[in-house]
């Protein structure tokens, strides 16, 4: 048991000296401010790094938006190829019934052509045999590589013709 | 907090204001000093400088005013029984006894030292240090002053403080006597034979011898006084406080006398006596200590 033998009590006693006392409260103050300063910078960096991660994400998704993008544009320029392609060919073949319809002669009634990709039958009907191979016959020979013509006989005398036309292959030619 | 020291200093005012200074951290001491100063200036200020370097600091000491005193109880019938101003008192109570000083002494060193924190009476040191505590008698030594306390059934009932100051001044009237004596400074033998024939008529034999007792106890010094101390402490004690024999002395010396005064003491007294050497500041310190903690 401790025994107080002092007649009086003892003085309360500061912890610090006067001049400690302000150096400690300069010393708080700075170390408020760099831990403030830290903390800033802290919430600074871990701003920055959820942005940079944003964007990481952003660029990501923009890069497999290119990559559709991309897709779409090999698919549409495929398309636009096609379509050339096609227009061309449609361009073509205007142009070569243009054509046949030219080649056709004025005797010769033409009652209907099937055109493929590299061949031509035509079905008509001529007065004579002599005026379909005068007069149409060489034009068909000099555009095409190989013509077949099959005649019948109609019963005024005319004649049905029915013409196959090859154009050689590629793979033909070689 | 263990970064904070603790300064304990505490002082003695008797020919010279002895003073130790202690500083703790924490439980460990790392700073002890001890100071002696002529002047209470002195000691002022280095107290001052002190409180200025370390604000925990504690200044203890003890008084050795003669109006104090301790009581078998803590109660005001106690002290009114006892015909002590009961209001103008100051009392410390530890239990089922009390210490007290008288509220005028305690104000004016207060008002001597305002920079106390803690004010002991001598006995404290005794009460601290004492184990025994059953029909036992316990003397603290000082160089100015010997205090006595005396334990009943573990609880102090008698209590004595002298100033031996006073006795000094008749050693030196003793001293006086003893050069008077010394042979060699008289002249001649017939001037020896003459005084002393005038001396032996003028003075009469009972007188003489009582003289001759007188000197003989006040020659021998600080013992003699303790030893004189002793003996009227124990007629006072048995003649109005108990009736129980003492059984044993204790000497506590803060001054460093020769330890054999235990043996004097047992064979003039006829009690078990035994000798301590203590230092009071360091235990005054340590019971601040013990208080603060």
């Amino acid at each position: 048991m401790k025994a107080y033998y002092s007649f009086i009590k003892p003085k309360k006693k500061p912890l610090f000296k006067e001049d400690t006392k302000l150096w400690l409260i300069f010393i708080s103050i700075s170390m408020f401010l760099y831990l403030s300063f830290g903390a800033f910078l802290l919430i600074k960096a871990y701003i920055f790094k959820k942005e940079t991660n944003e964007l990481k994400q952003q660029i990501i998704s923009l890069n497999e938006q290119i990559k559709e993008l991309n897709l779409q544009k090999e698919f549409i320029l495929k398309q636009e190829t096609i379509y050339t392609d096609i227009m061309t060919k449609n361009q073509l073949v205007k142009q070569q019934i243009r054509n046949l319809l030219d080649l056709i002669p004025d005797p010769i009634t033409l009652e209907k052509f099937y055109i493929d990709h590299n061949k031509l039958i035509i079905y008509g009907i001529t007065p004579t045999k002599d005026v379909y191979n005068l007069l149409m016959l060489p034009p068909l020979e000099s555009i095409f590589d190989k013509t077949t013509t099959y005649f019948y006989e109609l019963p005024n005398g005319w004649y049905r013709f029915k013409s196959i036309n090859y154009l050689k292959s590629e793979n033909e030619k070689d | 907090m263990w970064f904070i020291k603790r300064n304990f200093i505490s002082f003695i005012e008797e020919e010279k204001f002895k003073l130790l200074k202690e500083v703790f951290k924490k439980d460990k001491i790392i700073e002890k000093e001890t100071k002696e100063f002529e002047k209470k200036e002195e000691l002022d200020s280095f107290v001052k400088e002190e409180l200025d370097e370390i604000p925990q600091t504690y200044i203890s000491t003890i008084t050795f005013t003669l109006n104090q005193g301790v009581m078998d109880s803590c109660s005001k019938q106690k002290y009114l029984e006892h015909e002590i101003d009961y209001d103008n008192v100051k009392i410390v109570c530890l239990g089922n006894y009390s210490f007290y000083i008288s509220l005028f002494d305690l104000q004016k060193i207060r008002k001597d030292y305002p920079y106390l924190d803690f004010i002991y009476p001598p006995f404290a040191i005794i009460d601290y240090l004492a184990k025994e505590k059953e029909n036992i008698f316990y003397v603290l030594i000082f160089e100015k002053y010997l205090v006595v306390l005396a334990y009943e059934k573990w609880i102090p009932i008698f209590s004595d403080i002298i100033e031996t100051k006073e006795s000094e001044e008749n050693l030196e009237n003793v001293e006086d006597i003893e050069d008077i004596e010394d042979i060699e400074e008289i002249d001649t033998i017939d001037d020896l034979s003459e005084d002393i024939t005038e001396d032996i008529d003028a003075i009469d034999e009972e007188e003489l011898e009582e003289k001759l007792e007188e000197i003989e106890n006040k020659a021998t010094g600080i013992e003699a006084k303790i030893l004189q101390f002793i003996q009227d402490s124990l007629k006072e004690y048995y003649a109005n406080y108990s009736s129980d024999f003492i059984e044993k002395i204790i000497l506590f010396d803060t001054i460093g006398i020769d330890e054999k005064i235990a043996n004097i003491i047992e064979e003039e007294v006829l009690i078990e006596c035994t000798y301590k050497k203590i230092d009071a500041l360091e235990i005054i310190n340590r019971i601040s200590r013990e208080s603060v903690l």
